[in-house]
Parts: C-alpha cells; structure tokens; sequence
C-alpha cells in the first residue's frame, strides 16, 4: 500500500523530468548547439575564405567573419557534412577538423525559470503599487526597474542560444601552404611546354 | 595587265588574312603592346595579359585540352587556386585556370585559358602578383568574353 503511494507520487515527477529533459533522439538533437574548428592549408586562402563565406549564404547561414586568415561561420547543424566535404575538395589539406556538440537544455530550462520567477515577483510588485505611499512607491520602482533588467538580459541571452540551436558555428583558419617551386616536366604536347609561369614571366612575354 | 592578275590575288590574300583574325577588347586598365597574332597588353603595375593562338593537334575537344593542360601543370606543382571557370566568347566555350605560384618572394596568380577556334587552340595567359591580379581579374576575364573572330 505504502510502496504504491510512492509510487503515486514518484510517477507525476518522473513525467515532468521526462518532458523537461525530452527524449533522446530527434528532440535532443534540436537542442545541441554544434561548434566546429578545421585548419586548412590552400594556395588562396583568400579565395578560399569567399568560397566558404558564399556556401554559407548558399545553405541559409552567414559568415560572422571573413579575414585574409580566418572565417567565422553560423550556418544550419544538418549541413556540417556538407561543410566538411566542401573544406575536403577547397584544401590542398585539411589540417585539421573537429567538432562538437553541447547541450543547451539545462541552460534554457535555466533561463525560462528564471524569467518566470522574476515575471512573477514583478506582477506582486506592481499590485503593491496601488497601496504604497510615496517612499514605498519609489521603492517598488527602483525593484521593477531592476527587473525588467534582469528579464531583458535572460530574453537576450534566450535569443542566442535559440540561434545557437538553429544554427552552427565554424571557426575556421586558412593558411598559405608554402609551396615549392614547380618541376620542368616535358608533355606529349609542344604546346603545352610553352604554357609555363616562369617562362611567361622572364622572356616569353617580352619576346 | 600584270594588276589585274595581282590585284585580286593580294585582295584574296587580306581577305585570308582578316578571316583568320581574332579581336579582343583591351581589360580595362592595361594598355596594348602588340596585336593578334601575339597580342599582348600590360597594367601599369605590370600584371602580364596574353593571347596566342596554336594549331589543334592532333585535332581535339576542349575537355581533353583542358584536361592535358591542368594534368601538366598539376604535375609540374602548380596549384589551382580555385575550380575551373567556364567562359563563354562568341557563342564558343572557354576554360579559366587559375594557378598559384611563388616568384621573387611573392605569391603569384598565373591565368592560363583555352578555348577552340575554327583549326587553332585560343591560349591567352595572364600573371601578376596576387593581390594586383585581383584587382584587374574581373577586367581580364571580361576581356576573355570579348574573344571575337573578326
């Protein structure tokens, strides 16, 4: 008798544990915030950097920096392999790629209690207001104010990690890969030969 | 007596030579040095801007010219710097490729561009220091579009 009644009472709080924290899988997944960091070793890292700032816009994010040496990009979490095969085929070598993935959940469950909890204290204060007399009115509004901060500040910091669920973040650096200087190979083709950087610019250009 | 038989063989002559010649429109910024058959035009800065014309042999596509040239100069050590660009310059269709080298302490873009014409390949070639290249790459390209048999 008594195990069921614990059992009563258990089985409510197992259920909002359940809902709060939802369940694994697909629901999980649209809480992870994923972060990527690849190093990239190109000939242009440049033009490589407007290539990744345009496949960004292309999947539906936007690059957060672009530099002659780093590029920061949000874009959508379902398009990192997508990211990861473009970093493949625009590198000379992908130096290095990693990723991971945090979970937001107990920070916004956080944050959402703490914005009720404060939309609360606010609404008993202002039905204060109509019984305090002037120094108590003054009071109450230096609390509002201080609360109406403190929301403002939790809704923006909601804002961002709901962006942060939406989209992904990759740090990316690009560095000039020293190159050596190229081989005289003869082709099959006599045209060809005389396609050569060197010679194009020391003589032929002149000639 | 003797003009009437040299005329009409020096007027079939300029009329062989005219078919046979190609016009382009000078990239803005460069002045030209020569014209076709080896035309050439320089920037102020010096970046380099060639075309020449070779004779397609053994008659060819221009995928498998564009695929010889970027195979040679892959295996040479030239890195391409950004994916082959197609260009299109009366109704015929061109390849871009941009390669990356290092000269004299600097990095160096080097264009090298191909497209078929009648009997001949179409080369035009262009170098510069990379950051002078991009200033003037959207005039060399543009440039390359104006490729015209006259």
């Amino acid at each position: 008798m008594g195990r069921r009644r614990h059992a009563a009472a258990v089985l409510p709080a197992l259920l909002l544990a359940a809902v709060l924290t939802g369940p694994p899988g697909a629901a999980a997944e649209e809480f992870l915030f994923h972060s990527i960091r690849a190093t990239l070793l190109v000939a242009d890292p440049e033009a490589a950097g407007e290539r990744l700032a345009a496949w960004a816009e292309a999947v539906g994010g936007y690059p957060l920096l672009t530099s002659h040496n780093r590029v920061l990009l949000r874009f959508p979490a379902a398009e990192i392999p997508g990211l990861r095969d473009l970093l493949a085929s625009s590198a000379e070598e992908l130096a290095e790629f990693s990723s991971e993935a945090r979970d937001l959940r107990e920070e916004i469950l956080g944050l959402e209690a703490g914005m009720r909890s404060r939309e609360e204290i606010l609404a008993k204060n202002l039905t204060y207001l109509d019984r305090a007399d002037v120094t108590g009115t003054l009071a109450i509004e230096r609390e509002v104010m201080q609360l109406l901060e403190e929301i403002e500040a939790l809704k923006g910091r909601l804002r961002r990690l709901s962006n942060d669920r939406r989209l992904a973040m990759a740090e990316i650096y690009l560095n000039f890969l020293e190159q050596a200087l190229p081989e005289d190979i003869p082709s099959s083709f006599s045209w060809i030969n005389r396609v050569d950087f060197y010679r194009y610019m020391e003589g032929d250009f002149l000639r | 007596m003797r003009i009437r038989f040299v005329l009409p063989g020096i007027l079939l002559l300029v009329s062989l030579v005219l078919s046979g010649c190609l016009s382009v429109e000078t990239p803005q910024g460069f002045a030209e040095i020569s014209p076709f058959p080896a035309y050439r035009a320089i920037s102020p800065e010096g970046v380099r801007y060639s075309i020449r014309t070779v004779q397609n042999y053994p008659p060819q596509d221009l995928k498998f010219w564009g695929q010889a040239l970027k195979n040679h100069l892959q295996a040479e050590g030239y890195l391409l710097i950004r994916p082959e660009e197609r260009f299109e310059a009366a109704n015929r269709e061109g390849l871009i490729f941009e390669w990356g080298l290092p000269y004299r302490n600097q990095s160096y873009i080097y264009l090298t561009a191909i497209m078929l014409w009648e009997k001949d390949i179409v080369i035009a070639e262009a170098a510069g220091e990379k950051e002078l290249y991009a200033r003037y790459r959207e005039a060399l390209i543009e440039s390359l579009r104006s490729l015209n048999p006259q």
